[in-house]
């Protein structure tokens, strides 16, 4: 068997198990599928988790995030600034086929130009001359945590006595420069600040690990938030007001030089059976 | 350049709306099937959103620094707007997706350059008969071995049979490079196949945290 053959070979096999391999999920973000392809692949997202997920996530996008795409296009042009980290050359690799522009950063004091902005984009205004932006945040549970709430059905991860928090914070591109966390929780009214064992790795990933006793012993069960103010240390937020003033406002730009990411949990008496 | 993408960069709010409306369903798609193949999408994650934010911050890549990567796109070379639009989209989402991968926290794969290194590569005849049902369970443990380089080029050359240009422009390549991985891949799969005739179930040959991050 060939290389060719067996590349070939693998590739019929991986295919069979691929559930995007119908063409028709292309042109459902289009909204313009006939009602009979619609159900065909409403037929194939009751068949995997992966493909329901997929059906989820390729509906059209609604008016309120076409304008919201649209307004931080126009923010971005009017302040002649690039909003968005882009790839850096890979290192060892040759020729490239599409010039992607330099990762650049610019002094966001330059969007005071920009004009008439949505709520998201308008936010960047407020922004210190000079302080870069950062990307956005998603945090992950991990280990038996992250198991469970990734179960169909599983919501929101809970933690009690016995349990162990282990939670990662990751920049959906590496960071450049210095990044500082600031921890609250977030139960019911009240926001506090929070002394969270946070570490902080060269890409800007911060890892929060610690035992339920140390980190919840002191608070009352029930739902809470963990609330991590990330950003640029001269950036960050430094009064509860200003956070608890954040957690109000609407999804923030990705590209502020600090932002808020929040981790739904439940905090239950004791620990689910099997943690650690 | 086409006056209407050219009327989107000059700031005009309609032109702008309309490349949205066009464009947000390939880069839509290709950032689902980019995630999903990957399998990328489980972890708990709102699928979703995730998808809505990747496709703001496409939109954001296209018109950043003036439109520097709207501009390059070129009727004239046949490739269409669409297309255009999902190869860079798909090559900004793999992107992404190593730099996670490349987090100290992140997985632990094996180095690309172990597959050079991993002896039993050449074919013997127990890899001449590898059935259907073993390429399937080849291919998952294979790609488990794969650093985030590895997934892409495997995701790209093997399981959607891209062209070498396409590789090349989706992966920031050399031809020669490519085919280099052509023969990586082929080479892996060679190994773990035979691993598995072997040894029934097959072992792995050294635990993951022996390997590297993405490189």
């Amino acid at each position: 068997m060939t290389d060719d053959e067996l590349l070939q070979a693998a590739g019929e096999a991986a295919r069979e198990g691929d559930p995007l391999q119908d063409e028709r999920w292309d042109a459902l973000p289009s909204g313009g599928l006939s009602e009979g392809d619609l159900a065909a692949l409403r037929l194939l997202a009751d068949q995997s988790d992966s493909a329901r997920s997929a059906f989820e996530a390729l509906q059209p996008l609604d008016e309120a995030a076409r304008e919201q795409i649209v307004d931080g296009i126009l923010a971005g042009l009017a302040a002649g600034a690039p909003a968005a980290p882009l790839p850096e050359k890979t290192p060892g690799d040759g020729a490239r086929v599409i010039a992607f522009p330099r990762r650049a950063r610019r002094a966001l004091g330059a969007l005071a130009v920009a004009g008439s902005l949505a709520a998201a984009a308008a936010l960047l205004l407020f922004l210190p001359r000079g302080v870069s932006s950062l990307p956005g945040y998603e945090a992950s549970l991990v280990g038996e945590q992250a198991q469970r709430s990734s179960a169909p059905g599983a919501g929101v991860p809970q933690l009690g006595p016995g349990s162990r928090l282990e939670l990662v914070l990751r920049p959906e591109v590496a960071v450049d420069g210095p990044v500082a966390v600031r921890s609250f929780l977030s139960c019911g009214a009240e926001v506090r600040s929070w002394d969270a064992p946070a570490v902080i790795a060269d890409g800007g990933s911060i890892r929060v690990t610690g035992g339920y006793d140390a980190l919840f012993g002191d608070l009352p069960t029930g739902s809470c938030e963990l609330v991590f103010a990330v950003g640029r240390p001269s950036a960050l937020p430094s009064s509860l007001e200003a956070v608890t003033a954040a957690l109000r406002e609407p999804v923030r730009s990705r590209t502020e030089a600090w932002h808020l990411v929040r981790v739904p949990i439940r905090l239950v008496d004791r620990a689910r059976p099997g943690s650690p | 350049m086409p006056a209407r993408i050219q009327r989107a960069l000059n700031g005009e709010r309609d032109a702008v709306r309309a490349l949205v409306d066009e464009l947000s369903p390939v880069i839509q798609a290709r950032i689902v099937r980019s995630l999903t193949r990957r399998q990328e999408a489980a972890g708990g994650r709102d699928v979703r959103q995730e998808v809505r934010d990747l496709t703001q911050h496409m939109f954001l890549v296209l018109f950043a620094d003036g439109g520097r990567v709207l501009r390059q796109w070129d009727p004239e070379r046949g490739s269409s707007l669409q297309n255009f639009i999902g190869l860079v989209t798909e090559r900004e989402v793999a992107s992404i997706l190593r730099r996670r991968r490349r987090s100290p926290w992140g997985e632990h794969p094996t180095e690309d350059e172990d597959f050079d290194r991993m002896s039993g590569a050449a074919p013997g005849p127990e890899s001449e008969a590898i059935s259907r049902d073993l390429l399937r369970r080849v291919i998952v443990r294979a790609r488990a071995r794969l650093s985030g380089r590895g997934i892409d080029l495997f995701q790209w050359i093997v399981l959607e049979e891209r062209s070498v240009e396409e590789v090349c422009t989706l992966a920031g390549m050399t031809p020669e490079a490519v085919y280099a991985w052509r023969s990586r891949l082929a080479r892996l799969l060679r190994e773990v196949a035979a691993e598995g005739m072997s040894e029934g179930e097959g072992t792995r040959r050294r635990p993951p945290e022996d390997g590297a991050n993405d490189g």
